[in-house]
């Protein structure tokens, strides 16, 4: 196996942040990490803070590339090379399309049992992701639930 | 945030540059003849290091090769401006024309992800990275620079 996938989906999914970089490098693969600026996110978020879309989605976007180096940064002290990505968009469409245009062979994903609305979207997105994307997942619990 | 770390002279301009790694050594002797470091191989050591494992952060014909090392004392940023392109292993395979160098001593980890994602989120903006290469001076790319650092 020569690509792995970790999609991060917030700094709270840190399980799943270790599990890819054991396999990485167990399998010495390249480790994939991918953040997603999603739309829909951006929208509630703003409308929640009554704040500009656009400032949203700044602030998002770069809280995405500091959770992308803290992993690179793990990543690199075990020796796993890595190529962090950001992209902006629907999510599952995103990781859909990564997946076949990077020929990624494994993606992995932190998955907390959430509550209330933020729970139940991702409670979604997982059984989007198991229907849609087109390579083998392995969902990592977070917190040990 | 940026603009403190920023100084018109590490930024380096050249034509063209043989590899990626020359590049590199000719930011850093930028900072060695200005006095910020001492000494320039456990930079390059460190920065050859990382590029040997991975190319780091390539975005759109901007690379950001970083390293933690405590060969420095404190958060350094040096700019190479390349306008002929150069060929810096990126996963899309497109040539280089820009190239921020981040340096951070070890115990600085904090500041230095701030810095590179601050950075990394304004290389992905279209109209940046346009203005940056149209850029024909050190003192427009600090202007820049500051610009859109918010």
């Amino acid at each position: 196996m020569d690509k792995i996938l970790l999609y991060i989906v917030s700094g709270e999914t840190r399980g799943s942040w270790n599990r890819a970089i054991e396999i990485s490098k167990g399998l010495s693969a390249t480790l994939y990490a991918l953040f997603v600026v999603d739309k829909d996110i951006v929208r509630t978020v703003s409308d929640l803070r009554k704040a500009d879309e656009i400032d949203t989605a700044i602030k998002i976007e770069e809280e995405g590339w500091k959770y992308l180096y803290y992993l690179e940064d793990m990543a690199v002290n075990e020796g796993v090379k890595t190529a962090l990505f950001v992209e902006e968009g629907d999510t599952i469409d995103i990781l859909r399309k990564f997946v076949i245009e990077k020929k990624i062979e494994l993606l992995i994903i932190g998955h907390r049992r959430g509550q209330g609305i933020e729970g139940r979207r991702e409670e979604r997105m997982v059984q989007q992701l198991i229907e849609y994307v087109q390579c083998p997942i392995l969902i990592e619990k977070e917190g040990g639930k | 945030m940026i603009e403190e770390f920023l100084d018109e002279d590490l930024i380096v301009f050249v034509d063209k540059v043989e590899d990626k790694f020359t590049m590199i050594e000719k930011m850093v002797d930028r900072a060695l003849k200005k006095g910020i470091i001492m000494t320039r191989e456990p930079i390059l050591h460190k920065i050859r290091e990382r590029e040997e494992l991975e190319s780091t952060g390539v975005i759109e014909g901007i690379a950001i090769p970083h390293a933690r090392t405590e060969a420095v004392k404190g958060l350094l940023i040096i700019i190479g401006v390349i306008k002929e392109g150069l060929d810096f292993d990126s996963l899309d395979g497109k040539p280089v024309n820009i190239v921020f160098l981040i340096v951070a001593p070890e115990d600085a980890k904090h500041v230095y992800i701030q810095i590179l994602a601050r950075i990394s989120r304004m290389c992905r903006q279209e109209d940046f990275r346009k203005s940056l290469l149209d850029a024909g001076s050190p003192s427009q790319i600090i202007s820049l620079l500051e610009s859109f650092d918010r």
